[in-house]
């Protein structure tokens, strides 16, 4: 019986082409399935983790606008509706903090997570940083600017609360724009720190409200920009970046796959 | 630094943590230390206006992020970070599993403590709780008891998610929380304070209740 993964995210194109249907196996054993939104930070960060290591990835469309994480179908397999949710074969997963480690487990590059103990905890502070601060700040503009649009064309923008978000998230940026002084990631080397952070100055970016607050922080517009070529860190040609959406993507409601070609 | 000298190692200075009691973040990190048999010498800010049940951390105005880890010269804020840090300094293997299933459970559960069952907790501990905050709480509550009827601890081995999930359960306790149709959480806390430093296990109570001795 098809579940909601295999509706919209299938592994297998119409005609029976995709993945493994040549009977040949590639590295990884099992391609993944992701459910989740284009305007949601933590399913953007699912994608970019999935092509840094080198994991295949069908994602699909979860109407989020609808409600559909409070549906029958998906309290089956998730029974708190907590989301994005991945599956890979039988097993399935929700929350973006266990797709994360799931997929880092699993795939083909080294650990995401530094192994010094130090590194580490400063790189788990900035993920922090990220989800306590940034994230309902810069949530609230994807409201106000592009989700709102999407329920309702004619919704207006509240500039107000467009302000205040903005402002809130002058001190946070200043921090990280010194946290990454002149090293060429967040800290020090690729980390998750940075799949948390791309995520969401893309979507600051997108809102249209962002430009100004990136562009005056040299040492974030450059970390940023790098990310534009630079290949996966497993190895792969693939650029991770590159399967973040574009606006038009998010209002067709369009997330990318995650494609390896060069095992 | 010279050629022959060496960086200072600060893994024998002692550990200070700066918390609030009632703050879920802080208890997190005190649960585990005590699992992690460290000795943390712990201090509390005075009794903030509002204690945040949500987050990782929160600010004071007198006493900037708390809570706050020290050792030596190196500091960092944040449960998160705060228990990265414990596990790898304390006693025993790491609390991370190896398996990637088990791990993507374990942090399955440090989700919904921070989606779901703080903000639930939250409203419970500020005595304004919607019936909605009820039902989630009791919910998630009657999972883990179905869980710890099958395993020791929320998703087999000892994890990072015991002593996340723990925090919420003392807070709820503090809050007259009903557990007497939960015994399998009953049961999972007395094993963990089993497993807890002796010396800890009072500091853990008085973080909980708020009063702090």
């Amino acid at each position: 019986m098809m579940d909601l993964f295999d509706k919209r995210a299938p592994t297998s194109d119409a005609d029976g082409e995709g993945y493994g249907s040549s009977g040949e196996m590639k590295k990884t054993q099992y391609m993944l399935q992701l459910l989740g939104t284009p305007w949601d930070p933590d399913t953007l960060k699912c994608i970019l983790a999935a092509a840094e290591q080198g994991m295949e990835l069908k994602s699909g469309y979860l109407d989020t606008l609808a409600d559909e994480q409070d549906s029958e179908e998906y309290r089956e397999l998730f029974e708190f509706g907590t989301y994005p949710s991945l599956k890979e074969s039988d097993y399935t997963l929700a929350g973006v903090t266990g797709i994360l480690a799931f997929i880092n487990a699993r795939g083909l590059g080294y650990s995401l997570t530094p192994k010094n103990i130090t590194v580490a905890a400063v790189q788990d502070f900035w993920i922090d940083v990220a989800i306590t601060e940034a994230t309902p700040n810069i949530q609230a503009l994807v409201q106000e600017k592009v989700v709102n649009q999407l329920k309702d064309p004619n919704c207006a923008v509240d500039m107000l609360v467009c302000a205040a978000a903005k402002e809130n998230l002058v001190p946070i940026l200043d921090a990280l724009d010194k946290q990454i002084g002149d090293d060429p990631y967040i800290i020090g080397k690729y980390s998750f720190a940075d799949i948390h952070w791309t995520a969401l100055i893309h979507l600051l970016l997108l809102t249209g409200e962002g430009a100004d607050l990136v562009q005056q922080r040299s040492q974030i517009n450059r970390w940023y920009s790098s990310l534009a070529t630079r290949k996966s860190n497993s190895g792969q040609s693939i650029v991770s970046f590159s399967l973040l959406p574009s606006l038009e993507d998010i209002k067709n409601k369009k997330l990318s796959y995650v494609v390896i070609d060069d095992f | 630094m010279g050629l022959f000298s060496r960086k200072k190692d600060t893994s024998s200075q002692e550990m200070e943590l700066l918390g609030v009691a009632g703050q879920i973040a802080t208890l997190k990190c005190l649960v585990l230390a005590g699992l992690k048999g460290i000795s943390l010498r712990t201090t509390f800010a005075p009794e903030s206006t509002t204690v945040d049940q949500v987050n990782s951390y929160q600010y004071l105005a007198q006493n900037g992020r708390v809570p706050t880890l020290t050792q030596g010269d190196f500091s960092v804020s944040g449960a998160r970070a705060i228990m990265t840090y414990l596990d790898i300094r304390g006693k025993g293997t790491s609390l991370t599993p190896r398996k990637a299933r088990v791990l993507g459970q374990q942090n399955y559960w440090i989700d919904i403590c921070y989606q779901l069952l703080g903000p639930a907790v939250q409203a419970i501990s500020d005595g304004n709780a919607t019936d909605e905050d009820k039902a989630t709480c009791n919910s998630i509550l009657n999972r883990l008891n179905e869980l710890l009827g099958e395993n020791l601890y929320v998703v087999g081995p000892m994890t990072f998610a015991d002593s996340n999930v723990a925090a919420y359960i003392y807070a709820l306790k503090v809050s007259n929380a009903d557990f007497s149709q939960y015994p399998n959480i009953n049961n999972w806390i007395t094993r963990l304070e089993n497993e807890m430093t002796d010396v800890l296990l009072p500091m853990l109570t008085a973080a909980a209740v708020n009063k702090v001795a």
